[in-house]
């Protein structure tokens, strides 16, 4: 099985969204088959977008961050911010490894120098929002095992129900996790986390766009029940497959100015 | 009139009755609305500016109130694997518990660390350490980070503390009642402490709930012993309790229908009403019971009864009244409330002792009782000695009484003011340990919020928190600081290779805002959710205060004040809130409430005597003994170190109002005295006469309010001793002092 253990910033969760156009089978697959059909439909090779990330407090008081991204194949990205105009130029870059600790560096123009910043994998949020890297897709499926709960349908889309819960000596938050995955493209396109009192914790909801041939979000909520805490990630102006030069995914390439 | 209204009720006792149970129905039937107060802040007065800004601060920040708990391990630190597996399941079961906003704990405050090869924010013990080394490592790093030192560690590392913030709409109760199964569930060998408003709070409403079923059987239990001791008849014991108890149940059950909820002082009405309201029932059977003795016939005695009973009784009902009034004026909605209820029940009481105590008695047969012959008793002596002494040495007797007065006037000086809750209960109990704990080892309890508007990101804001901090840092009572300031000043520092010179605030916005992005790209969103607003537009300084006096806090909440408004660069309005700018409110207010009161209820009751007696100089007299009753009051409150705190307060008002009644009756006796005989000496005659029922009287009254020691409150109790005490005071007064002094008004009409 391909590892998947890549975070993208625009979108980790691409791995679970991006769908293979695969033929409709209705048939009577199991929980296992079709979480490894999630895993395995096919994802651009490259994309880059400009994504807006909108923390909303409890009272709906937005604060907003802009910043154009660029992500290759399923382990690296690199981001510039554009907003607020106070971080302006600062950039982040990540690159996934499969056997250690992501890599991770931040540039702030205000401090110069290019720095690492130590990551502690799964349970760190994802830039400061409701999202930690688990919920983004940093999963593995051999980690889970599934159950097939239902059938629904969400929007027109008719969809399975399938809980993931993690085996015993994996590191999570969480007791259980439960997707709507859409029965045609196989495509997560809502998910419940449940943190380990059994308690409905984070509640994530997909909204998706057609890219060429693939599915890609247009926007991801994540909302904390607890916290009441939101998180929105808009993309816009998605490009897929441009072939973007691997250069840029290096510490020398963050000083850019964007 | 009183003649007319005198026959009206004999002759339709059924009606009196019956009207006066409908009344008492539709009044009581209230009671269902009255809810026990659970949140203090209630206490304050709603258009208070601090209480305002406590609004606006939980708007913007979510609820400020936290839960406090502090786990001890004292013999071997908590840096052992038990304890911090301890520390880390409780921060989780706290964390998770519903109303819990969020924790601050060794487990969530983060480390902001510089290492050579970049940056590390991580939270200082994320999983519990599995060996020495480990421990070793978590000890270091705490320690170095003096955010925290004194917040969740103390500087010894014996105590480790879990701050949760509880949400605006949590239940209290429920939330200290999962604590408490937590803390039992967890303690031993490490002790485990709870603290905090939401814990004060449910303590303080559930001892208002025992107290009330706890005070209002003892008083009546007590008053029903007075009054068997008094009559020795079932009639004569039963009577002036129905009445009484009917305008307690109206009195509450008007304070259901409007809505009014049971404050830590409303809790005592009940049975203050009862030890007060019960006298004029007793006034009114024992005139009854002399009547009787005088013509034999039950309705001849009854009108006389009435006649003769009506004016003393309504005399001492209108100044009792006229003291609880004086609370109207208070600034503070308890004693506000407190006062006007009082009064109306009082009111009540008064009505139904001369309305339905008559109609009762006009359709019960005579009782029969023997009558006690007037024994010469060893009380009849002392007071016939007393009263040959007070005419005798009345100079002395004034003297003497000065002299008492001016000794505990110095007394005065030395009243602390209370308002800490905390301050209620005795310091055996489980709050003041936990306190304790917190005041010697960590940073203290009681929050003070500082809340700046503007920019917050810019330089020149996150500059003033900075200076105001560090102002607040130099009062030793001041246990720490945090704001946003903190955290940028934290992360420069550590962009700046960890030099110390460097933690200080960038100079430039971007610098400012890029220091925020790095903590953030490892932070949760809900990070920086207490010290500034997701717009950035409000920011507030969280300082926590050690629990001290009342008094410091209000000093250095001063000192405060002006330094935000003499000191800060720029005149950037800061504005103060939280507990302790509370207590220093209260404080003030209390004050205020006091002298008001006093001077308003002395006033009353000086105008009632003068209205009563025509003569300007009896009343003064009247209120002499009161005045010194109260300086006495306050002085042991001084001596003996008994607080002046927000229930405390009501004493002064119910002295005056009670008490008058002593001064009320001697002067109603002595003129009696000067009309009817032409006697040598009527202050001594007087003495004699009218100095047992005085005595009984205020003997009675003391012996109810003695019932409120049981209170689970402490000022209660106080109030119940003090009273008691007072109405010693004021009864002896009457007797000695008054009557010394009105014999000189005799002497110069003598002399005229």
């Amino acid at each position: 099985m391909k590892t998947k253990k890549f975070v993208t910033l625009c979108v980790l969760s691409l791995f679970f969204l991006v769908g293979l156009k695969s033929g409709l089978c209705q048939e009577k697959l199991t929980a296992d088959q079709i979480m490894q059909k999630v895993d395995t439909r096919i994802i651009p090779q490259d994309m880059t977008v400009m994504m807006k990330m909108d923390l909303i407090s409890k009272k709906g008081n937005v604060r907003s961050r802009a910043m154009k991204t660029h992500r290759m194949s399923d382990d690296k990205q690199i981001m510039w911010f554009l907003e607020p105009a106070d971080v302006k130029g600062s950039s982040f870059l990540r690159l996934s490894h499969d056997d250690r600790d992501d890599d991770m560096w931040l540039y702030l123009p205000a401090f110069g120098k290019v720095r690492r910043i130590a990551s502690h994998a799964k349970k760190g949020n994802f830039m400061g929002s409701d999202f930690t890297y688990e919920d983004l897709g940093d999963r593995k499926l051999k980690d889970y095992s599934y159950k097939l709960l239902k059938e629904e349908t969400i929007g027109s889309k008719a969809c399975w129900v399938v809980e993931s819960i993690p085996k015993p000596d994996i590191t999570t938050d969480y007791a259980k996790i439960i997707s709507w995955v859409w029965k045609d493209d196989y495509q997560a396109v809502k998910e419940e986390f449940y943190d380990k009192k059994g308690n409905l914790k984070k509640v994530m909801n997909v909204d998706l766009q057609r890219v060429d041939k693939y599915w890609v979000p247009s926007k991801i909520t994540m909302e904390d029940l607890k916290s009441k805490h939101k998180t929105a990630l808009i993309f816009d102006q998605v490009k897929v497959d441009t072939g973007l030069d691997d250069d840029i995914f290096s510490t020398s390439y963050m000083t850019r100015i964007y | 009139m009183i003649k007319k209204t005198a026959s009206f009720i004999l002759n339709h006792p059924k009606l009196i009755i019956l009207l006066s149970i409908v009344l008492t129905i539709i009044l009581a039937s209230g009671i269902r609305n009255i809810r026990i107060e659970e949140d203090i802040t209630e206490m304050i007065p709603k258009d208070l500016p601090s209480r305002q800004i406590l609004n606006e601060l939980e708007e913007n920040f979510g609820g400020s109130d936290v839960v406090l708990v502090t786990i001890a391990n004292e013999r071997q630190t908590i840096f052992n694997r038990q304890t911090l597996a301890k520390i880390k399941s409780l921060s989780e079961s706290i964390e998770a518990l519903p109303g819990i906003t969020r924790i601050t704990s060794l487990t969530t405050a983060k480390l902001i660390e510089g290492k050579e090869w970049g940056l590390e924010i991580t939270p200082f013990m994320e999983e519990v350490p599995q060996n020495q080394d480990e421990i070793d490592l978590l000890k270091q790093n705490l320690f170095k980070d003096s955010t925290y030192i004194g917040k969740i560690v103390s500087a010894d590392g014996k105590y480790a503390s879990i701050i949760a913030v509880v949400q605006e709409d949590a239940d209290a109760f429920q939330l200290y009642k999962e604590m408490k199964t937590l803390k039992s569930k967890m303690e031993g060998p490490e002790h485990i402490y709870l603290t905090g408003l939401p814990v004060i709070t449910t303590i303080v409403s559930n001892s208002i709930r025992t107290d009330i079923k706890r005070l209002i059987p003892f008083v009546m239990l007590v008053v029903l012993i007075i009054l068997y001791l008094s009559f020795r008849t079932i009639s004569g014991m039963l009577l002036p309790l129905v009445s009484v108890l009917m305008s307690v149940t109206s009195m509450v059950g008007l304070m259901g229908h409007l809505h009014k909820n049971f404050m830590v002082i409303n809790n005592v009405m009940p049975a203050i009403l009862i030890a007060v309201g019960s006298a004029y029932g007793i006034h009114v059977i024992a005139k009854y019971y002399e009547e009787l003795g005088h013509s034999g016939n039950k309705k001849e005695a009854l009108a006389a009864t009435i006649k003769r009973v009506s004016t003393p009784v309504m005399m001492a009902g209108l100044t009792t009244m006229a003291g609880f009034i004086s609370l109207i004026t208070a600034p503070l909605p308890a004693l506000v409330e407190f006062g006007a209820f009082l009064a109306f029940g009082v009111l009540l009481s008064l009505l139904f002792s001369l309305t339905v105590i008559p109609s009762f008695l006009v359709l019960l047969p005579v009782p029969k009782r023997t009558t006690q012959a007037a024994k010469q008793s060893l009380l009849d002596n002392v007071l016939g000695k007393l009263g040959s002494i007070v005419f005798r040495y009345r100079l002395q007797v004034i003297a003497v009484f000065i002299l008492i007065v001016v000794v505990f006037a110095f007394g005065i000086f030395k009243v602390n003011m209370e308002m800490n809750p905390i301050t209620f209960f005795s310091e055996e109990s489980e709050l003041w340990q936990a306190d304790r704990v917190i005041n010697q080892h960590l940073s203290g309890s009681i929050n003070m919020n500082l809340l700046f508007t503007g920019d917050i990101e810019s330089p020149e804001i996150l500059q003033q928190m900075d200076q105001t901090q560090q102002f607040l840092e130099r009062f030793p009572e001041v246990g720490s600081t945090i704001s946003l300031a903190t955290f940028v000043k934290k992360i420069n520092r550590v962009l700046h290779n960890d030099d110390p010179a460097y933690e200080v605030i960038p100079e430039s916005k971007e610098a400012v805002a890029q220091a925020l992005l790095l903590y953030s790209m490892s932070g949760s969103p809900t990070d920086f959710e207490q010290f500034v607003d997701n717009s950035y537009e409000n920011g507030q300084i969280i300082a926590l205060l050690k629990n001290i006096s009342t008094q410091r806090i209000a000093h250095i909440t001063k000192e405060i004040e002006r330094f935000c408004q003499e000191k800060l660069s720029g005149g950037v309005p800061v504005k103060k809130t939280g507990f302790s700018v509370f207590l220093k409110d209260l404080a003030r207010l209390v004050i205020t409430s006091q002298v008001m009161s006093i001077i308003i209820s002395i006033l009353l009751v000086f105008l009632i005597a003068w209205i009563t007696y025509r003569s300007f100089r009896i009343g003064i007299l009247a209120t002499i003994p009161l005045l010194g009753a109260v300086i006495i009051n306050f002085g042991l409150m001084g001596l003996f170190g008994i607080d002046l705190s927000i229930p405390t307060a009501v004493i002064s008002s119910i002295i005056i109002g009670v008490g008058i009644d002593y001064s009320f009756h001697f002067i109603s006796r002595y003129k009696f005295e000067l009309d009817q005989y032409d006697i040598k000496y009527p202050v001594a005659k007087c003495i004699q006469t009218v100095g047992k029922p005085i005595l009984y009287n205020a003997l009675s009254v003391a012996c109810g309010f003695l019932v409120l020691m049981i209170s689970g409150f402490l000022p209660v109790r106080f109030i119940g001793f003090l009273v008691a005490l007072a109405m010693i005071v004021c009864a002896t007064g009457a007797l000695t002092l008054l009557a010394a002094a009105i014999s000189f008004i005799k002497t110069t009409r003598g002399e005229n």
